[in-house]
């Protein structure tokens, strides 16, 4: 019996593929899109590309969009043209960004695991300069970045972006710096291997600038906010937060009156979903709506198989408990149904932890 | 039966031994050890099924070490064979396996339609002595099958009681992106006492049915 040949497949430059991977549509249309730009710009000076890329956005919506979708895709893969292309999507953009924004978040949303080392740095390069430059809705796209960040605390590339992280360049929103603090309060807890030790202190450092700096914005969090100081508590300068929230209230922000009024605050679903990334809600949403009790198994074995199967990610387990307890709340309907209770995923994640005891907060 | 369009989606259910041009959309369950070929080839049997039932297919070299468990993969231009008894799916010429997403399918187990059917394999046996299927690529089945997609032999009942014993337990265990590492290699830490089965022997009580529970 003979194989049928594998069908060779070029190498995109966006994604890493291999040769069992179907096609990937977005990719394909960014790079027609590249292929549009590059045609109109050939051999021209940047003055003449520039009104050849001005006069062809004028054509049309269509044109618009593959011109800026084009410029947007260089600017990942083309590090060294980055800044101009950015400078050159700027002026032909029509519609204060947007394309570019939902085309970011899509990426973000559904590939960002699949990128290629060098369009994941350049977007979060791309990302930081849009928020720097005022582009209305780019806090929402950090967000998203966010929940990625946090949720792959301890890759390499996680570390290796340490200094992208968004310092100065959140404190444009109050949601971003909450779900900032968030973040790093959460992960911060991971970090206490001898050699993240560095990383950690920049987390501690910004945390405690927010805090002390913006804490009505950080207040946003809810009564969470005392769940992750907790876990950090033995942290020298959270001790010291801590005395002033609990003596000294004031020194934080005149409006704040005590631990009490953080303990009343309900905490939005928003932050229980933001240690998830995009991917886990999926098939986590997946498991609660369409899998029938008694059919569970193999789903649970790939997801542990994917995302509990290190020591480090033991931590997970709470987040994801968390997360079925306060974000999931099937219809009557399901509930009412054969599909997998919420109870047995519980159950799951909680008997087969490998890590037994220490270092494992069950708090909900 | 006339050849199906190259459009047209088929069940696992719908295959038959001959069955050709088939396209499919299945979600892997297993992924069996590496066999040899005599000519250098790696072969992988692995379980795969729809919502319809389960069945098995022979991947072939780099494909079948790229597969894993949970992946949604589109079989284009497929064709099925009786394989040592066993209705096996194989990748036609001008054919392709194509990963589409993965964990986000409904799938049944049973029935398993490559449950190895002893009069086939009696007959295997019988009327082909190197036990092979026939070379011909366009996906003829041996010898002794009808060729065609019309023929029924009796082994196309599909009713046979669910396979006790699981085809080949040894797990493909490259890891999957999770976003924790680059390339995740790490073997899988071992999971201490059984893992949750959530099955009848829960005797939680939520106010439900508990007949309901029972599956």
């Amino acid at each position: 019996m003979e194989p049928a040949p594998a069908k060779a497949k070029p190498q995109g430059r966006l994604l890493v593929s291999t040769p069992l991977d179907a096609k990937d549509e977005l990719e394909e249309r960014l790079e027609r899109c590249v292929g549009i730009v590059q045609s109109l710009t050939n051999g021209l000076s940047e003055r003449e590309a520039n009104d050849a890329l001005t006069a062809n956005v004028c054509k049309g919506q269509q044109q618009h969009e593959e011109v800026c979708l084009g410029l947007f895709t260089l600017v990942l893969t083309e590090p060294a043209q980055a800044q101009r292309c950015y400078r050159d999507l700027t002026l032909v953009n029509r519609d204060g960004m947007n394309v570019v924004l939902v085309k970011i978040n899509q990426i973000l949303m559904e590939k960002f695991l699949k990128l290629q080392d060098v369009p994941r740095t350049q977007l979060v390069w791309l990302v930081r300069e849009l928020v720097k430059s005022g582009v209305m809705g780019a806090d929402g796209v950090v967000m998203t970045l966010l929940k990625q960040i946090a949720a792959s605390s301890t890759s390499c590339w996680s570390r290796s972006i340490s200094h992208y992280r968004p310092f100065t360049w959140v404190l444009k929103s109050g949601m971003l710096i909450a779900m900032s603090v968030y973040t790093y309060l959460r992960l911060i807890v991971d970090h206490g291997a001898p050699n993240l030790l560095p990383l950690r202190q920049k987390e501690v450092d910004f945390c405690i600038s927010m805090l002390r700096e913006k804490f009505m914005e950080c207040l946003i969090i809810g009564r969470d906010l005392v769940r992750l100081l907790q876990n950090v508590a033995r942290i020298p300068e959270m001790e010291l937060l801590w005395r002033d929230l609990l003596h000294n209230p004031q020194v934080l922000s005149p409006q704040f009156t005590g631990v009490l009024q953080l303990l009343t605050a309900r905490t939005s679903r928003k932050f229980l979903a933001c240690r998830l990334t995009p991917d886990m809600e999926t098939k986590l949403l997946f498991m609660t709506s369409r899998v029938r009790f008694g059919q569970q198994k193999r789903y649970q074995d790939w997801f542990q198989r994917q995302y509990l199967s290190t020591a480090e990610s033991q931590s997970l387990r709470c987040d994801l408990i968390r997360y079925i307890c306060g974000v999931v709340h099937p219809s009557n309907e399901v509930l009412s149904s054969d599909i997998l209770p919420r109870w047995a995923i519980i159950g799951w994640l909680l008997t087969t932890c490998t890590v037994r005891g220490q270092g494992l907060r069950w708090s909900i | 039966m006339a050849t199906p369009s190259n459009e047209t989606l088929f069940l696992i259910k719908d295959v038959k031994p001959g069955s050709k041009n088939l396209n499919i959309v299945f979600i892997v369950l297993e992924i069996g050890r590496v066999t040899k070929t005599k000519d250098g080839h790696e072969v992988r049997s692995c379980k795969v099924a729809d919502k319809s039932g389960s069945i098995a297919i022979s991947v072939w070299d780099e494909l079948g070490s790229l597969i894993q468990p949970g992946d949604i993969i589109k079989l284009t231009r497929g064709y099925a064979s009786i394989w040592k008894g066993c209705l096996t799916l194989y990748t036609g010429r001008g054919g392709d396996l194509q990963k589409i997403g993965e964990f986000c399918m409904v799938y049944s187990e049973v029935p398993n339609f490559s449950e190895p059917n002893p009069e086939l394999l009696a007959q295997a046996n019988q009327q082909n002595k190197s036990g092979k299927p026939d070379q011909n690529q366009r996906g003829n089945s041996p010898p002794n099958q009808n060729s065609g997609n019309g023929a029924m032999p009796p082994f196309a009942n599909n009713n046979n009681p669910p396979s006790g014993a699981p085809r080949d337990p040894a797990f493909g265990n490259v890891g999957r992106p999770n976003g924790r590492s680059p390339g995740n290699g790490a073997p899988p830490v071992s999971v201490s006492g059984p893992p949750a089965a959530a099955k009848s022997s829960v005797t939680i009580s939520n106010g439900r049915d508990p007949r309901r529970a029972k599956r």
